[in-house]
């Protein structure tokens, strides 16, 4: 329950973080903006899933983390890395083409490595038959 | 690998959460072993098979 909370917290204070930086850099709604919009709502979608799960866990007096949710964690962080790196080949690849600020574009490669985490979980947990 | 997890829980009349809670997992793990979607540690396997009163070979079968 504690860490649901936390993680609740920190989604709440990704959010908040982004949406200031947003008004405050007076970024617009073109592509890349609501790119970073949509990247943001995907993170905070994946937060509150499993801050749900947890207190669903909680409410059902099951633990939040068993051997098998800790194995689907651990496969969804090995299939992110592997996607993220081919993202990165990407982003190196169209730096060139695409006029952005270079920290700009590592922050949404970060961003970009969390959606992917977020998706690799969601496939792991949801779509894939078997967990062996 | 499948498990005779289901005829016995009917058995004991135990619901999957029962089952969980006894064990100490997640309901959907108990779902994936009963698909036999997933294959548990020897730990987990044996302690199943404790709850049933019962081997682990006579809950799991290879």
């Amino acid at each position: 329950m504690r860490k649901a909370i936390i993680i609740a917290v920190l989604a709440v204070l990704v959010l908040g973080t982004m949406i200031i930086w947003f008004i405050r850099s007076g970024a617009t709604l073109d592509f890349g903006g609501s790119s970073i919009m949509v990247i943001q709502f995907v993170v905070l979608a994946f937060a509150i899933l499993v801050v749900v799960r947890r207190m669903k866990s909680a409410k059902q007096k099951v633990p939040a983390e068993d051997e098998m949710s800790k194995g689907i964690l651990r496969k969804g962080a090995a299939t992110a890395y592997y996607v993220s790196l081919y993202m990165w080949l990407a982003f190196m690849f169209f730096e060139e083409r695409i006029d952005l600020e270079r920290s700009t574009l590592i922050g949404a490669g970060i961003l970009g490595m969390a959606v992917i985490y977020a998706l690799s979980w969601i496939y792991h947990s949801y779509i894939r038959k078997s967990h062996d | 690998m499948t498990s005779r997890i289901r005829e016995l829980r009917a058995r004991d009349n135990l619901t999957q959460l029962d089952l969980a809670r006894k064990v100490g997992v997640r309901r959907e793990t108990i779902v994936f072993l009963e698909k036999g979607r997933y294959n548990p540690s020897l730990k987990l396997a044996y302690d199943i098979a404790q709850v049933f009163g019962m081997k682990i070979e006579e809950v799991f079968v290879f």
